[in-house]
């Protein structure tokens, strides 16, 4: 592969062949829109990862279960 | 035991020979257990109390106790701290079991260092506390103590503080019990407090903020120990304790009992030994068919109630001599351990007032907390009226008592004996507050109030018009009123209509259909919305 293969556009690195703009743009939204997919928060997360240490929902009890002998030692088992 | 005495004794084993570092480990046991001098335990025994491990010893079974941290001593070297380091630092902790279950107990021993509460001796309660909230067991905590160590300053503060953070994450967790059996001043007062029970002895153990000379020198009131703090002023007037022990021994088999009732920890269940009841209507139940007065206005002891429907009438009495217009205690029905609280028509005609409802919710949750149903007998008029209680906030204090039964998701029975008027109805286990099972007497009057308040109210014109008239005979007009009233409103059989009463039934029914309704939710479950914690009105 020579360096004049490599062409740079706006987004990516053209490492082989010579595509068109809009043929780089194709794939690009091709590819965004399949991390999307596979991603459970969207394309934000591929930027901006949140904790979920703080969040308030953790900081709710969760329901016992029924009392049972074995119940306490299991209660940290799951 | 002093240093020197220490050095001295240990001068007589050669530590270069196993015998010899055998001998000191037994030697270092012996002045652990002999950590009181002699005159302190005399004057202990003098004073009719056990030492600290004289009473784990009578506390657990036989041959249960095991000790840890016997040869712990402080590390103080202010005021002379140095020259004096008994081992054990005047606390005695370990495990061991009460009927065959296991325990962990705390007792502070008075003749170290009157029982003060220094970093070692605080470190050694924080870990049998954590020892027994790991393993999911009672903690039992032997009070006789002077205070905080005064030599070792902010420590002894920031081990209490300790001790207090791990009453709270245990509570409804694991039983805490707390017996008092000395002096517990100050900040100390507070772990008792938070704890499930607390056990006090008559004449020999106190419990205050603030001491006689205090308050003397800052309001100067003058009051003596035992009407400050002492065990009848605490079972009587504050509520603080739960039961007034005679003596020692008294204190110690109470707290066996209440164990009995209550599972190692809130994922357990409670200790039962199951039994089939005899469901046929028996002579001790037919009794109950005459317990009942005809007159409306007249008392009966609810404890005769209680005792007819529980096994063998083995009733276990919490707080009975605060607020002894509401009843609560443990009992079994067929073997399994169930709370009760009930109104008692004997005292102030069974009224709710501020006392009588914290510690009846108090006492729900801690039912609820630990997996045992509440029965609950209902008998009562109404919330007591007046200023006193207005001012001292009824309202606020005796919301706890919606809140517990509303919160509490353990099966609830209720029965209805007689009276169940206004928000007291509501309050006292009804179906409105998830009771799940409503049994009345025929002689309940459910009802807004009595009929007197109702009839002066609904007939106010009726009435007015005929006094205003010469002839008319106004007393026998009240009558017909009252009696209409009664035949309509005050019954059960508005409330069965509704299916807020889900069966009316002969008292003689009660103690074979409590079975039932209980052996039917022994499988209860119901969950409550996620949340960090409610907003209890404290």
């Amino acid at each position: 592969m020579s360096e004049r293969d490599n062409v740079l556009t706006d987004n990516a690195l053209v490492i082989s062949g010579s595509p068109s703009p809009p043929e780089v743009a194709a794939v690009a939204a091709a590819l965004l829109t399949l991390h999307s997919a596979s991603s459970p928060r969207g394309p934000e997360s591929i930027t901006s990862p949140r904790s979920t240490w703080g969040e308030p929902a953790r900081m709710l009890r969760s329901p016992l279960p029924s009392p049972n002998p074995s119940a306490w030692y299991w209660s940290t088992r799951r | 035991m002093s240093a020197k005495h220490d050095s001295k004794s240990a001068a007589d084993v050669d530590l270069n020979t196993t015998a010899g570092k055998l001998a000191e480990l037994v030697r270092r046991r012996d002045a652990a257990e002999h950590a009181g001098s002699k005159s302190a335990v005399k004057k202990q025994h003098d004073q009719g109390k056990m030492t600290a491990r004289e009473r784990v010893l009578a506390l657990l079974d036989e041959d249960s106790f095991v000790e840890l941290d016997e040869l712990a001593r402080h590390r103080s070297s202010a005021f002379g701290m140095d020259s004096k380091r008994p081992f054990g630092d005047g606390v005695i902790t370990g495990y061991g079991t009460i009927d065959g279950r296991p325990v962990c107990v705390f007792s502070q021993d008075f003749t170290v260092f009157g029982g003060s509460l220094g970093e070692v001796f605080g470190e050694k309660i924080v870990k049998v506390m954590d020892l027994a909230m790991k393993t999911g067991v009672p903690v039992i905590g032997i009070n006789d103590s002077g205070g905080a160590r005064i030599q070792e300053g902010v420590v002894s503060l920031g081990l209490y503080g300790e001790i207090f953070l791990r009453n709270v994450h245990a509570s409804g967790v694991i039983p805490q019990i707390s017996l008092i059996m000395g002096p517990c001043a100050g900040g100390a007062v507070y772990s008792p407090a938070i704890t499930d029970f607390t056990v006090m002895v008559d004449k020999t153990s106190h419990m205050f903020i603030t001491g006689p000379d205090v308050i003397k020198t800052v309001t100067g009131e003058e009051v003596g120990f035992e009407e400050l703090g002492g065990a009848r002023s605490h079972n009587t007037k504050s509520g603080v304790a739960h039961y007034m022990a005679s003596d020692e021994q008294d204190a110690l088999e109470y707290v066996r009992a209440l164990l009995s009732f209550l599972p190692s920890n809130n994922l357990d269940s409670p200790p039962a030994e199951p039994i089939e009841s005899d469901l046929v209507i028996s002579d001790a139940d037919l009794e109950l068919d005459s317990i009942i007065p005809d007159s409306p206005n007249q008392p009966y002891d609810m404890h005769q109630v209680i005792e007819h429907v529980i096994d063998e009438g083995d009733f276990l009495e919490v707080q009975p001599l605060w607020a002894p217009n509401m009843i609560i205690g443990f009992g079994r029905v067929e073997g399994h351990p169930v709370g009760i609280v009930a109104n008692q028509p004997m005292q102030f005609a069974g009224t709710l007032d501020i006392d009588a409802s914290e510690k009846a919710s108090r006492f729900v949750r801690t039912c609820d907390a630990f997996n045992v149903p509440v029965v609950t007998f209902v008998d009562v008029p109404g919330f007591l009226p007046g200023t006193d209680q207005e001012w001292n906030g009824i309202i606020r204090r005796g919301a706890k008592l919606i809140y517990a039964y509303c919160e509490a998701t353990v099966p609830k029975v209720t029965v209805i004996t007689r009276k169940a008027y206004g928000g007291a109805y509501d309050v006292m286990g009804s179906k409105h507050l998830g009771g799940d099972l409503s049994l009345a007497w025929p002689t309940a009057q459910i009802a807004v109030m009595g009929a007197q308040g109702a009839v002066n109210i609904l007939y106010r014109k009726d009435l007015k018009a005929a006094a205003a008239e010469p002839e008319a005979d106004s007393g026998a007009r009240r009558a017909e009123l009252i009696a209409e009233y009664d035949r309509m409103l005050a019954n059960p059989y508005l409330a069965a209509e509704r299916g807020y009463v889900d069966r009316v039934i002969l008292p003689r029914e009660t103690r074979a259909q409590v079975v039932r309704g209980l052996r039917a939710l022994r499988n209860k479950r119901e969950s409550l919305p996620p949340k960090k914690h409610g907003n209890i009105p404290l």
